[in-house]
């Protein structure tokens, strides 16, 4: 036996040896040329290495592509957008303002009305110039989408001209943490149902909440095209679509993929989307329980609401809820915490299995309010169960000289106590020419409205200023959703913007999965390892004719005849 | 969920219980001979089977597997089926 495998063995050596002469040695390469014999080749070889450079002479090539001769509705952030080639510097000015000198595509801040944009750029050669006149007409049309700017890859609707709006392409909302929607049909942003108020308000006629995309088609009918949506923060194992309550039919929705708790699927038109788990064996009868809310018997939408108002100013809300149980409902509302801040429009009604109601929520900031964050929220009682809905009103002065807006980037909106938020920044300087420094507070603050954690900052902002802040979450903190309210105070006005966030528990870690893997296979093997050792071990001693290794083969019937007898 | 250290380390404990469990089965089955080594057979298969339901329970609590339903019941009834076949036949072999 333990001959055979040795010869065994070295077969496999030689065979080995074998392979790697004739892969290795040309000799035996054909493909390297050295099989062929007959002619034979004399000279000295040598290389010659060839350098070849192009010079283009002339001025500066340049191609403005934007801003466009078209209306823009606003006069901030305006976006220039250039090719240059062969430039050694690059400038741009605005009508017969100051020059500014730029490196690549930047954005510039003017005022209403006409203007011309001059961009120049030089080298050696000498000079190029290009210039587009646009316009800048604040009031022929605004958009409202506070909930989406600057959040994940929505589209910022405001760096497109009126004329862009009107044919828009490739138009994406997106909060961060809940969903997306992608559409996949140009839009007419203008053509809402009262094109007449120059104004589209994505932020009442749309919503992305938790497990949740509803887009109101009465209100906005030209938002009513196909999309892709995507839906975060799943933890189902297999989810289908639901349209309004009910399984979505596959005419109407094509499911894309499912993967790391993102769900994503098509649909062709809309109204409210939202996803559960298939059931494991199919069954007739509708409702139930889950949904959003996770309260049997009915769903409430959105779960947060976040309203940021001026002191004096009004906003509205709508708060969605949905008997998704078998019978009827008795739905009761109380506010908590805001006062006189909320208003809502019916706190006591009825639902039959499958209705859904929609419920105004008024928020109104005094004039005399005090600037600063107020956390409330909806109680939403039903059928002995209730719902939670956190509401964050903030305040800010009337004649702010800043605005701010503060956004977690996607990825960020659970930490784990002890480790860090990051939060994007960015505060805008809306009135003063000159540099100012201002106070930046960051304050962490729970449902209850109890400050977790505050830490102040002085930011110098000339127009604008951007970044990122890192805040550390204390150990202590229980888990449940947080607020991060970032104010800026200058002059005694307060600007201020909250953002919520999760602290959640920990997960198991991709090192500790991979550990216990790594345990499990060791103890099988070494148990197996160690038991073949002690069998081997056995065996050796027998051949030496030990004693107390003897192979002793029991028949146990033998063993029990002798006990019976 | 963090990792429940505890539930793992209890779990380890008893596979490894189970391990060297089997291993012995398999030794006493390897000195049996004739019929009588058959209800060790079952003994080893019954002995793996809640080996299987103890891994389990070591990956879903690390979050390694999720948990597929009713796998807990099947398991159980496994076990139960042979752990039967291994006592009826020893039952058998004290008649005979």
């Amino acid at each position: 036996m333990k001959r055979g495998f040795l010869v065994l063995v070295l077969i496999l050596l030689v065979l080995l040896i074998a392979y790697s002469i004739i892969t290795d040695f040309p000799v035996f390469n054909r493909e390297n040329g050295f099989a062929e014999t007959g002619e034979v080749i004399t000279g000295n070889a040598t290389s010659a290495g060839i350098s070849l450079t192009i010079t283009i002479s002339g001025p500066p090539t340049l191609t403005l592509l934007k801003s466009e001769n078209e209306t823009y509705f606003t006069a901030t952030n305006l976006e220039l957008n250039f090719t240059a080639f062969s430039a050694d510097s690059i400038w741009y000015k605005i009508d017969s303002g100051s020059n500014v000198t730029i490196t690549g595509n930047t954005t510039f801040n003017t005022t209403s009305g006409q203007h011309t944009l001059y961009l120049f750029a030089n080298n050696s050669d000498g000079n190029s110039s290009k210039n587009v006149t646009f316009r800048v007409n604040t009031t022929k049309f605004n958009v409202l989408y506070d909930i989406y700017k600057n959040n994940g890859s929505s589209t910022d609707f405001n760096a497109s001209s009126y004329e862009d709006i009107q044919n828009l392409s490739g138009a994406v909302i997106e909060k961060t943490g809940h969903g997306k929607v992608s559409f996949n049909q140009a839009i007419n942003l203008t053509n809402d149902s009262n094109p007449g108020d120059n104004a589209l308000d994505l932020d009442s006629y749309t919503n992305i909440s938790q497990n949740h995309i509803e887009i109101n088609t009465t209100a906005i009918p030209n938002f009513n095209k196909s999309a892709t949506l995507s839906i975060y923060g799943l933890s189902f194992s297999d989810p289908r679509v639901l349209r309004d309550g009910s399984v979505c039919p596959s005419e109407i929705c094509t499911e894309i993929n499912y993967s790391g708790g993102t769900f994503m699927f098509n649909v062709t038109q809309f109204t409210a989307y939202s996803a559960e788990e298939t059931p494991a064996s199919q069954s007739p009868s509708g409702g139930g329980g889950g949904g959003t809310a996770g309260v049997s018997g009915f769903v409430v939408n959105p779960d947060e609401i976040q309203v940021i108002l001026k002191q004096g100013g009004t906003k509205k809300a709508t708060l969605k809820i949905t008997n998704t149980g078998t019978r009827k409902l008795e739905i009761k509302l109380e506010e908590k915490k805001l006062g006189t801040f909320l208003k809502i429009g019916n706190t006591s009604f009825s639902l039959n299995s499958g209705e859904t109601q929609e419920i105004l929520l008024d928020f109104i900031a005094r004039e005399d309010a005090i600037p600063g964050l107020y956390i409330g929220g909806i109680t939403v009682k039903a059928g002995g169960a209730e719902k939670e809905i956190i509401l964050a009103l903030s305040i800010q002065s009337r004649e702010s000289l800043f605005d701010v807006e503060v956004n977690i980037p996607s990825g960020y909106t659970t930490v784990i106590p002890g480790e860090d938020v990051l939060a994007d920044v960015k505060i805008y300087n809306l009135g003063a020419i000159e540099r100012v420094d201002a106070e930046v507070k960051y304050e962490i603050r729970d449902e209850e409205n109890n400050s977790i954690k505050i830490i102040s900052d002085t930011v110098a902002v000339e127009t604008q200023a951007s970044f990122t802040k890192t805040i550390n979450i204390p150990e202590s903190t229980a888990l449940g959703t947080y607020v991060l309210y970032v104010t800026v105070t200058y002059g005694g006005k307060v600007a201020g913007a909250g953002v919520f966030f999760e602290v959640a528990e920990q997960g198991v870690s991709a090192r500790e999965k991979v550990f216990i893997v790594v345990i499990t296979l060791l103890a099988v093997i070494s148990s197996i390892a160690v038991y073949l050792w002690v069998l081997h071990y056995r065996k050796e001693h027998r051949k030496y004719g030990e004693t107390g290794y003897e192979d002793r083969r029991i028949d146990l019937r033998d063993v029990l005849i002798g006990q019976r007898e | 969920m963090a990792l429940d250290y505890i539930t793992i380390v209890i779990s380890f404990g008893i596979f490894a219980l189970y391990l060297v469990t089997i291993l012995l089965s398999v030794n006493i089955r390897r000195k049996l001979t004739g019929e009588t080594g058959k209800p060790f057979v079952y003994l080893i298969i019954a002995i793996l089977i809640v080996s299987i339901r103890r891994i389990q329970q070591i990956y879903v609590t690390s979050e390694i597997w999720h948990p597929i339903p009713y796998s807990t019941e099947i398991i159980a009834v496994g076990f139960a089926f042979f752990l039967f076949l291994a006592v009826l036949n020893f039952h058998r072999l004290l008649k005979t």
